[in-house]
């Protein structure tokens, strides 16, 4: 691979032994990923931050960086920890959790990450149309590099983070304009008085088990993304399925084709097999101890609007729990709106924090994400879209 | 008599010892236990085996990428393997290793995961430019 002046040097350890062993990382990756060279990013994204993810392994790596004065170099946020920073008492977390979870944190804020503790950071801290970034988390790297045009390989968590500490990332891949053309096409023939278009996240799951990998550039599913929300459950169930890091969305994403790509292979997905892939994710259920949204986070004003919603009909017969980043909603303020059986935590979300704990087993989700991965952690899932949802907590 | 595969170097070191051989991928998160450093994950051909001190062959990696973690955790309690010596390595395989100082090598062609059997002595050579593993069979 050909390296700077300057990459040597890290190597060589003249910038001390973490940007070493770090720039070590990012080179052999790059080497196995048959990269040549390697790009400066602008900043990073880094997962596995929950302490129920990475474990005493993960905390005591995290620590040993910041023990050998490691430092982010780019500007690094964070995704989601395993608890709300603030309400943890809530959560019913032992003590030993909530003491582990908070040095992971105190660590990473101390070599310089910023501790936004979501999985939206593109909602707060976009890059740019062709910015070379450096993410982890699966939704996130689909909209950097479906909505917004920003460029990021699925990096992994802990690759972000050695990326953030030497601010380089292989140059291979998404990051190259050859990787980002389609090279298989999807087409919806989804109705749209279809209940299961309802359920963006699910057409997105779909298509993500279908494709796999690739850059798949899908036609016909605009009329069911009608808002952000809708975009970003649509995208995370694309994530969650697949490797695919790179959707192009006709009518939405700015490196779509205008018209139909020649030479690639076209699948059509209908409502036949999307109730498969539904049979797969939800299972009935008639009662439930709690319904969970937030997955990917919401954003304030998607909460408000259910907040709205919630008031307008009184106290919410079931329990809602909800989840968003703190820096768009701080939940200290929020608390009062326990009275309408409503909880809001930040820093946190359903997949990595101890549902269990906080006494649910069985819920309700508007997000296949969710469902894909609460139920391989043996929770019982029914999927919903968020407008039925608000119809049957009240029932 | 031995048999010896050129391979590539990814993480230099050497290594001298018995062999651990799966032909199945291995995830790290999950799959193996950090604790004790057994093979964990269920009706896995390793089950119940310690990949401790063992060269370790297996095909490639798979799962969650905290799989790095674990590898790492592994080294700091003396339970991770002498070495890796995969078919293709994947970025969990390889930080794990870089992290962790273990003698990491891939391309060893996935037919000679029938000619080394688990209990084979072996040696893994891996030097900046080039690597080689012998095995005496």
């Amino acid at each position: 691979m050909y390296l700077t002046k300057e990459e040597e040097r890290i190597l060589e350890g003249h910038e001390g032994v973490v940007r070493q062993r770090a720039l070590e990382i990012v080179v052999k990756v790059g080497e196995v990923l048959g990269a040549e060279r390697l790009i400066k990013v602008t900043k990073a994204h880094v997962s596995g931050i929950s302490y129920k993810n990475i474990g005493d392994a993960g905390l005591e790596l995290i620590e040993e960086l910041f023990t050998s004065k490691g430092a982010f170099s780019v500007p690094t946020s964070l995704n989601p920890a395993g608890m709300d920073l603030k309400l943890w008492k809530f959560m019913n977390l032992p003590r030993t959790y909530v003491e582990k979870q908070n040095r992971i944190i105190n660590c990473l804020r101390s070599m310089g990450a910023e501790p936004l503790l979501t999985c939206i950071p593109y909602l707060i801290e976009p890059p740019s149309f062709g910015e070379q970034v450096a993410w982890g988390e699966s939704n996130a790297i689909l909209y950097a590099n479906s909505v917004l045009g920003a460029r990021t390989n699925r990096e992994g968590g802990p690759l972000a983070l050695f990326e953030g500490i030497v601010g380089r990332a292989p140059y291979v891949d998404l990051r190259t304009d050859e990787s980002r053309k389609p090279t298989i096409c999807v087409i919806c023939e989804l109705r749209k008085d279809s209940k299961l278009s309802q359920l963006p996240g699910l057409i997105g799951f779909h298509i993500g088990s279908t494709v796999k990998s690739g850059v798949p550039y899908i036609k016909g599913v605009e009329h069911f993304l009608k808002d952000n929300y809708d975009l970003r459950l649509f995208l995370a169930g694309i994530g969650t399925a697949g490797g695919i890091g790179l959707a192009l969305i006709d009518k939405i994403s700015p490196e779509a084709p205008k018209s139909l790509p020649e030479n690639v292979e076209t699948v059509k997905i209908d409502e036949i097999e999307l109730r498969e892939s539904y049979e797969k994710l939800s299972i009935d259920l008639d009662d439930v101890d709690a319904v969970v949204l937030g997955c990917p986070h919401m954003s304030d004003r998607e909460l408000h609007s259910v907040i709205n919603v919630i008031k307008s009909k009184g106290r919410s017969r079931r329990r809602i729990i909800v989840f968003l980043p703190r820096s768009l909603n701080d939940s200290l303020s929020l608390v009062k709106l326990r009275k309408y059986n409503l909880e809001v935590y930040n820093d946190t979300c359903m997949v990595v924090c101890d549902l269990r704990a906080m006494g649910v087993e069985r819920v309700v989700v508007d997000s296949a994400k969710a469902a894909y991965y609460l139920s391989s952690q043996g929770y019982s899932v029914r999927l919903m879209s968020l407008n039925e949802i608000l119809r049957w907590a009240f029932t | 008599m031995k048999k010896v595969v050129k391979c590539r170097s990814l993480v230099q070191g050497e290594a001298y010892g018995e062999a651990l051989v799966s032909k199945e991928p291995i995830s790290f998160y999950g799959g193996i236990d950090p604790e004790s450093g057994r093979v964990v994950e269920r009706g896995h051909p390793l089950e119940g085996k310690a990949v401790s001190g063992k060269v370790l062959f297996f095909p490639y990696g798979k799962g969650s990428t905290v799989g790095s973690y674990i590898i790492y955790r592994l080294a700091k309690k003396g339970l991770a393997p002498l070495a890796i010596v995969n078919v293709k390595s994947e970025p969990i395989i390889v930080i794990g290793c870089v992290l962790s100082s273990i003698p990491l090598v891939d391309g060893f062609p996935v037919k000679y995961l029938d000619v080394v059997r688990s209990g084979s002595t072996v040696r893994v050579i891996a030097e900046e430019n080039e690597a080689i593993v012998v095995i005496e069979v």
